[in-house]
């Protein structure tokens, strides 16, 4: 089973929304010390609704892909929803059927610095 | 060596597969599968207990691994080889119970920059306890130990130098005959990390005169979950045990216990009987070999390594990787590419090595990487397997350029 497909690389070498955001309502922080990867998760948010949404760091492909994918994701989206986009949707949004153990955690960081952002607020 | 190979029965399942991480774990040599397996099926029971005949077989095969491992380190009788589940467990005893009662507050323990974890974490557990202060020997830019530096840092307050024989992430070999004369000028004690060395050169504890000296069996070609700790007599001896249980007393009454000698004041519980015996299996393969030409071959994969990785554009690697003073693994990165990443895709096509700081996270920090990857090697690699490593690396960088 292949886990470096043509869209997780192109994510890896072109990443979606990586940037600032100095209007951002809810942000938060995450690393992941095993392999170094970290990220700075940002929302504008406005009547409980995603308006925009961004990152900042750096780490592996499929921790950049995943930071690209889910910050896509959550443009547009009702705040209360964003409990439930856990790992399975941004897999399935991924396209990558299953992930070793070794590599969860990778796929994961901005997932939970996303609900970390949400709930600190 | 060609035959040595045919002595790994794991490539018989797995002959495709290029085995590039035998720094983190070897791979199992068939006499110490077959020494394990004989003792569960011929004489499995417990040691040091039973008075039938199996039992005393087990224990007799259980005890004559201490007379393998005094052979196997030169060590000048076999009621100092102490029986651990590892380096980590060795490391952490000389920490714990030499540390403890001998370190003092303002004490100082000299430890170098490419230390694993194993052997930086315990001491900083027991310099919190003591107040004693922790020192770190730098490296030369070419990942050779400072030896300047070193002495330079030794002080009339050294009282421990615990060093790694060969670094796990840069290959780098220690010149273990200076640091031991360098620390006796000012009376320091010298603990070895040979959790790497073993498998690399053979050892003899009383021409080096270290103190204390360490290391793990599944890194030495013998099962996982089994290790020796060395040390000197009188300082085993005058050391208190750290675990209490079955094994490691003399006596018990209702208040206190009187300790076992050594070595078996520092092996409580029912030991890892069967790992053991696989570990002595082990040893003895290594004295069988031909040290010089398992060198000799050693050096040319690292050559053929280097070199190849010279023509990669793309490949930043950490170190000189000069023969002899380094040996046995070389890290590197793909420029621009996380290292899980390059390690990821070699495994998915075959090529098994590991990538990330190798437990030694303050060395990566001085490489200015959170993550390397790393190529080692062990007596069954060849030629091949480093074309395929090199082989591999150009799809990576095709594949994410
Ligand atoms: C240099 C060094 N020291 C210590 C250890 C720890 O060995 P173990 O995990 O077998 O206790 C290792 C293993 O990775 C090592 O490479």
């Amino acid at each position: 089973m292949e886990l470096y497909t043509e869209t997780i690389i192109d994510l890896a070498k072109n990443p979606l929304n990586r940037r600032d955001m100095e209007t951002a309502t809810h942000t938060a922080s995450g690393v992941n010390t095993t392999c170094g990867d970290h990220v700075r998760l940002y929302l504008r948010v406005k009547n409980g609704v995603v308006e925009d949404a961004s990152w900042e760091g750096d780490g592996c492909a499929i921790s950049v892909a995943a930071a690209s994918v889910l910050t896509e994701e959550l443009k547009g989206k009702r705040v209360r929803t964003l409990a439930d986009f856990d790992k399975a949707a941004l897999m399935s949004v991924m396209e990558i059927p299953t992930l070793g153990p070794a590599r969860v955690k990778c796929l994961t960081l901005s997932l939970e610095t996303l609900h970390n952002a949400i709930s600190e607020s | 060596m060609k035959n040595l190979r045919d002595r790994f029965p794991f490539f018989k399942q797995n002959s495709a597969l290029v085995y590039l991480d035998s720094a983190s774990t070897s791979q199992r040599v068939d006499s110490a599968l077959a020494a394990e397996e004989e003792f569960y099926l011929r004489t499995n029971a417990n040691v040091h207990r039973g008075l039938y005949p199996i039992a005393e077989q087990a224990t007799e095969k259980y005890e004559g691994v201490r007379e393998i491992a005094k052979r196997f380190l030169n060590a000048p009788a076999p009621s100092i080889i102490v029986f651990t589940r590892g380096t980590t467990e060795g490391l952490n005893i000389v920490a714990q119970c030499w540390g403890r009662a001998h370190l003092k507050k303002g004490d100082e323990v000299l430890l170098t920059l490419m230390e694993h974890h194993s052997n930086w974490v315990p001491w900083q557990m027991v310099a919190k306890e003591t107040g004693a202060v922790l020192k770190f020997c730098p490296l030369r830019q070419s990942g050779d130990l400072d030896y300047e530096a070193f002495e330079k840092m030794l002080g009339p307050k050294t009282k421990m130098v615990s060093i790694t024989g060969l670094s796990n992430v840069l290959g780098t070999w220690v010149d273990m005959k200076k640091i031991v004369t360098l620390a006796r000028t000012v009376g320091a004690l010298v603990c070895v990390d040979a959790a790497q060395l073993v498998a690399h050169e053979p050892i003899d504890v009383q021409a080096l005169d270290v103190d204390f000296l360490a290391f793990s069996s599944h890194k030495i070609y013998g099962p996982t979950g089994a290790g020796i700790l060395y040390g000197k007599a009188e300082l085993l001896n005058a050391m208190n045990p750290w675990m209490g249980g079955g094994d490691m007393i003399r006596s018990v009454s209702l208040e206190s216990s009187e300790w076992n000698e050594v070595p078996y004041k520092f092996e409580a519980g029912t030991p890892n009987i069967a790992g053991v015996i696989g570990m002595g299996a082990a040893m003895e393969f290594l004295m069988e070999q031909d040290w010089k030409a398992l060198q000799a071959h050693e050096k040319t994969l690292l050559e053929l390594l280097t070199e190849e990785l010279k023509r990669l554009p793309f490949v930043e690697v950490y170190g000189v990787q000069k023969w002899p003073t380094h040996r046995a693994a070389v890290s590197f990165n793909v420029k621009g590419v996380h290292a899980h990443d390059v390690a990821a895709v070699l495994g998915e096509r075959g090529v098994c090595v590991r990538a990330g700081h190798h437990c030694a996270m303050p060395l990566h920090a001085w490489l200015k990487t959170p993550a390397s990857v790393r190529a080692s090697f062990g007596v069954y690699n060849t030629e091949a397997d480093v074309r395929a490593l090199v082989g591999a690396l150009k799809q990576v960088n095709t594949l994410f350029s």
